[in-house]
């Protein structure tokens, strides 16, 4: 008896030979079994891709809306939806009797329109510096433009407090000793509408940038030739050649501005908290995580189906808008290269203008980061303070309970998501592209973008209300922030994709079917190579955006699933301990500024004729 | 393409291999605290008493504790390594979550049957509503850790840990201690108008003026109102408002004792503003109702409650009125202390903080 005998009580004729026929034989009836399956999957493999990749978006979308309605007349204070099935319109009606929410009604308007036009106003003028004039440091000014977009939220708002809060505020402190002004506090303060509305500026100037910037470069420059020869000045042509021309991208911009302003939180948190100033981000927060008593989830679902109301109609708006822009034809990509403006002797203005502003809302920032993370706690920013730096906040950092765990969730959160969200968009765009007759591809692209019109918060406390009832442990786990995020990069990556196959034309998969490719060789041997940089470049910034992301993780928060944007947040609000916060921002910016520059740049400085093509793109919200 | 694609396959795998190490919804997982190098000597079954049993037990659900602490870990670190010393082969998972945000964490966490940590630490004025919601183990810790009856709150429900004494502070460089109001009616001057003194949104600083809302609510709450129209800087954490103080963001906070006292003793330039009575509940530790690691709950939580553990409390920057640190420093800023501890007291005060939080936030 052989050892195998032996071992198993296989009594039989045992040969080695025979193991070749034998796994031919079960090949064979695999194949038998299989192949009509297969034929099958093959007839209708884009069917099953639509069927698959449409049900996770409306699963990602539908539940949690449909949830929020339920909640706002169901849920109360401590009380969860579903506890019970019994409806009441009683959160409506507190909330509409309560005079506050009026007045946060009026904060959230005031700072969407404060905010909004301080970047438009920002981001045209540095547009055109950029764009269509010969400045000096060209390039060296557009990375400069691009850097606060590396930054999160959360250090851009701690940054600020330490530069503007009125007692001790750097720039406060050299303006009281400079102009040997006899106050105690001021003259700024960053605790205050207008604080909220200048750091969100300051975070949105580069987005915007990146939407409109590109517009700029393409304008037909024989308009303008015309109005010069008539005599216009640089400005009338800017006013009435150039803003008329713009209006269309920058409209659609300001709107999706609009909805981004809507759901703004960590801005809004750090410095309009501290003086009372909420919107209504801030206020679901406090409604579900309230400074004292119970969460109020009826009010938080109700703030939330407000903003998701809201926030849906500026999205429809934008997006009938956007798919309209094919009537403002006079920006083309074709038969022409852009002009500068020749600033003659005023070259250095727009230099120094900007230089200027750059060193104010980037360079002191960065550096008092840095300073902070490196002198010891409680000190101030003097001479002798320098003398005590030190790398003794990241030592102790390094020591700092959960920071080793978090790093792993911020990178796998961060990467999972990129890569999900980009497999789903790039399925959908596909279907939805190339398949226009399939109304399920067509519905789910439609849900994928009106996300934007769902804001993080509202994401979050949708997901608290779905998975605290579900099974295997989501709620709490990595995977429901992963969920968050997936669905809140939707309309990022249905914009960039969708633009990405609108400009592969579609005779290339088809010669590839006629040829006898099934859709997943076609999608592997042909759609992926063509596609992959855009892919890989939106993998990357997905990545930057849910590493960066503070709203979703936040909100979602438990033990096992802290990013390094909560401990940050924890670091600097419960600790206290801005010096260590600090040196927490410090590598976190690194970081993100590391994988975010050379895409912004990339996005920028790419052909030009990739450039014009854009213009298509816009059709079904490539700007996003 | 081929090679690519396998390439990207494996970059998949990684991610979800990364991710599946990355969830820890278990109890049982690793943790970032070393364990004690001792061998655990796990007690024979025979005649074990209440604590050896719970040890016992402990151990064999896995050795591991989760307890939510509401300032930075370090500041309990020397509790930590005491119990670890004392049971060995349990090893203690802190965390920090502000004690607010933590009580609507264990309610979601709790409805979703994922919860976060097995001890919590919270004032016993937010415990109530944990209390009722009936999310807190009751343990006879008198007959198991010998718990003094002083120490036991809400019938067993919650052992007394520390008392957060918050008392204004004053940042020396900023203002002279003569300078300082001698009372909280002092803060009602013009000159401490216009965002010169920091409160916390809990609305927990109004506990000076416990003694006149239990005599007259509406006066008291007129106080507070009358404070608020100095237009004070609002801040989410009495923490943080130590750190501000200490970097001269402002003159004068309200903030919690332990937090401060633990600046003063890491240089902070700071002072105790000598305001006269100051009333606050205490923090107390509870084990979590239908935590994954009950037994070591248990063991944790009596544990800290025990004559041993008392000093070892007095030992650090957190501890009770009368002890250590804290009454070091009550005695010589010329400060008098009240706990309130009964649940009638910690429900009034509940209610008036409520209310003071509510005109502060507006967010009712």
């Amino acid at each position: 008896m052989t050892k195998f005998q032996q071992d198993t009580g296989y009594a039989g004729n045992w040969n080695v030979s025979r193991i070749p026929s034998v796994i031919a034989r079960t090949k064979g009836l695999i194949a038998i079994i299989t192949s009509p399956l297969k034929r099958l999957l093959a007839a209708n493999s884009r069917k099953l891709i639509i069927i698959i990749v449409s049900t996770i978006v409306i699963l990602l979308v539908i539940p949690p809306i449909l949830v929020l309605l339920f909640s706002s007349v169901n849920s109360g204070k401590g009380k969860f939806p579903f506890m019970d099935m019994a409806m009441t319109l009683t959160n409506y009606s507190e909330v509409f009797k309560d005079p506050y929410t009026y007045q946060l009604l009026l904060n959230t308007l005031v700072y969407i329109v404060g905010s909004v036009l301080l970047t438009l106003l920002l981001t045209m003028l540095f547009a055109w510096f950029l764009e269509r004039t010969n400045m000096y440091l060209r390039k060296a000014l557009f990375i400069f433009t691009l850097i606060p977009m590396a930054i999160p939220g959360v250090v851009t708002g701690m940054v600020w407090i330490l530069l503007l809060n009125p007692s001790n505020g750097i720039i406060n402190t050299l303006i009281r000793d400079i102009f040997s002004l006899d106050m105690t506090s001021g003259p700024f303060n960053i605790y205050s509408m207008g604080g909220m509305i200048i750091v969100s500026a300051v975070r949105f100037v580069p987005l915007m940038y990146l939407m409109v910037g590109g517009v700029f470069s393409r304008i037909d420059p024989s308009f303008e030739e015309a109005g010069k020869t008539c005599g216009a000045t640089s400005g009338t042509l800017f006013r009435r050649i150039s803003l008329p021309l713009l209006s269309p991208s920058v409209f659609s911009a300001v709107i999706y501005f609009i909805v981004m302003a809507f759901e703004a939180f960590e801005t809004a948190a750090l410095l309009g908290a501290p003086k009372g100033v909420y919107i209504l981000s801030t206020a679901i927060y406090y409604a579900v995580h309230p400074v004292a008593g119970l969460p109020n989830y009826g009010k938080a679902s109700v703030y939330s189906m407000f903003m998701l109301v809201l926030a849906l109609i500026f999205v429809t708006f934008y997006r009938r808008y956007t798919q309209r822009t094919d009537r403002f034809t006079t920006i083309t990509g074709k038969g022409f290269r852009p002009k500068l403006i020749d600033l003659r002797k005023k070259r250095w203005i727009p230099t120094l203008l900007m230089s200027l502003y750059y060193l104010v809302v980037v360079m002191i920032p960065l550096l008092v980061l840095l300073w902070k993370s490196l002198a010891p706690p409680y000190s101030d920013f003097s001479l002798e303070t320098l003398s005590n730096f030190s790398f003794a906040n990241y030592e102790k950092l390094l020591s700092y309970h959960g920071i080793g765990k978090a790093v792993i969730n911020t990178l796998v959160i961060g990467a999972v998501t990129a890569v999900a969200s980009m497999l789903i968009v790039t399925l959908l765009s596909w279907q939805a592209v190339r398949r226009k007759d399939s109304k399920l591809a067509s519905f789910a692209e439609f849900l994928a973008f009106s996300v934007t019109g769902m804001p993080s918060i509202v994401t979050a406390v949708a997901l608290i209300f779905i998975y605290v009832y579900l099974p295997f442990g989501i709620y709490g786990s990595i995977w429901i922030i992963i969920i968050g995020l997936v669905t809140r990069n939707l309309p990022f990556g249905v914009g960039l994709m969708n633009g990405v196959f609108l400009q592969i034309h579609k005779e290339l998969e088809e010669a590839a079917e006629t040829c006898g490719a099934s859709p997943g060789t076609v999608l592997r041997k042909i759609v992926m190579p063509l596609i992959m940089p855009s892919f890989i470049r939106g993998m990357f910034q997905v990545f930057v955006r849910s590493i960066s992301d503070a709203t979703i993780p936040l909100m979602l928060r438990a033990l096992s699933n802290q990013t390094i944007v909560v401990i940050l947040w924890t670091i600097w609000n419960n600790d206290g301990n801005y010096a260590l916060a600090c040196a927490v921002g410090v590598p976190l910016v690194f970081f993100s500024a590391a994988i975010a520059l050379p895409i912004g740049k990339y996005t920028m400085f790419t052909d030009p004729k990739d450039k014009a093509r854009g213009s298509k793109s816009k059709k079904r919200g490539g700007a996003l | 393409m081929k090679r690519k694609s396998i390439a990207l396959a494996l970059a998949l795998c990684l991610i979800f291999a990364f991710a599946g190490c990355s969830q820890t919804g278990t109890p049982s997982a690793e943790p970032d605290t070393p364990t004690g190098s001792a061998e655990p000597a796990v007690p024979s079954s025979e005649a074990l008493t209440e604590e050896e049993a719970l040890y016992k037990a402990a151990l064999e659900e896995g050795g591991v504790v989760r307890w939510q602490v509401t300032a930075d870990v370090s500041g309990f670190q020397h509790l930590i390594d005491a119990f670890m010393d004392r049971y060995p082969g349990i090893t203690v998972e802190a965390f920090n979550v502000q004690s607010q945000t933590f009580v609507s964490q264990i309610i979601n966490e709790s409805a979703a049957k994922n919860l976060s940590a097995d001890v919590a630490t919270v004032q016993t004025t937010e415990f109530l509503d944990l209390l009722s919601s009936g999310l807190a183990e009751t343990v006879d810790w008198k007959a198991i850790f010998d718990v003094s009856d002083d120490l036991i709150l809400y019938d067993g429900a919650m052992i007394r840990a520390y008392d957060n004494t918050p008392f204004f502070i004053y940042n020396k460089d900023m203002i002279d201690i003569a300078d300082i109001p001698t009372d909280i009616d002092g803060l009602l001057k013009e000159e401490w108008a216009g965002g010169k003194f920091a409160v916390s949104s809990s609305g927990l600083f109004a506990a000076y003026l416990f003694d006149e809302y239990q005599a007259d609510p509406d006066a008291a709450l007129d106080k507070v109102q009358q404070l608020l129209d100095q237009d004070p800087i609002i801040v989410g954490s009495g923490v943080q408002i130590v750190e501000s103080v200490s970097n001269g963001e402002y003159a004068i906070g309200w903030a919690p004792g332990p937090s401060a006292i633990s600046a003063i003793e890491a240089g902070a330039n700071i002072g105790i503003c000598p305001f006269g009575t100051t009333y606050n509940a205490s923090v107390g530790v509870f084990v979590i109702k239908d935590c994954p690691n009950m037994s070591a709950a248990k063991l944790l939580a009596g544990w800290l409650g025990s004559a041993e553990a008392r000093e070892v409390w007095a030992s650090g920057a957190f501890n009770i009125a009368d002890e250590g640190a804290t009454k070091e420093a009550l005695e010589s800023s010329g400060l008098t202390f009240v706990c309130l501890a009964t649940q009638q007291e910690c429900t009034e005060l509940l209610s008036f903080t409520n209310k003071v939080s509510t005109l502060i936030t507006g967010l009712g």
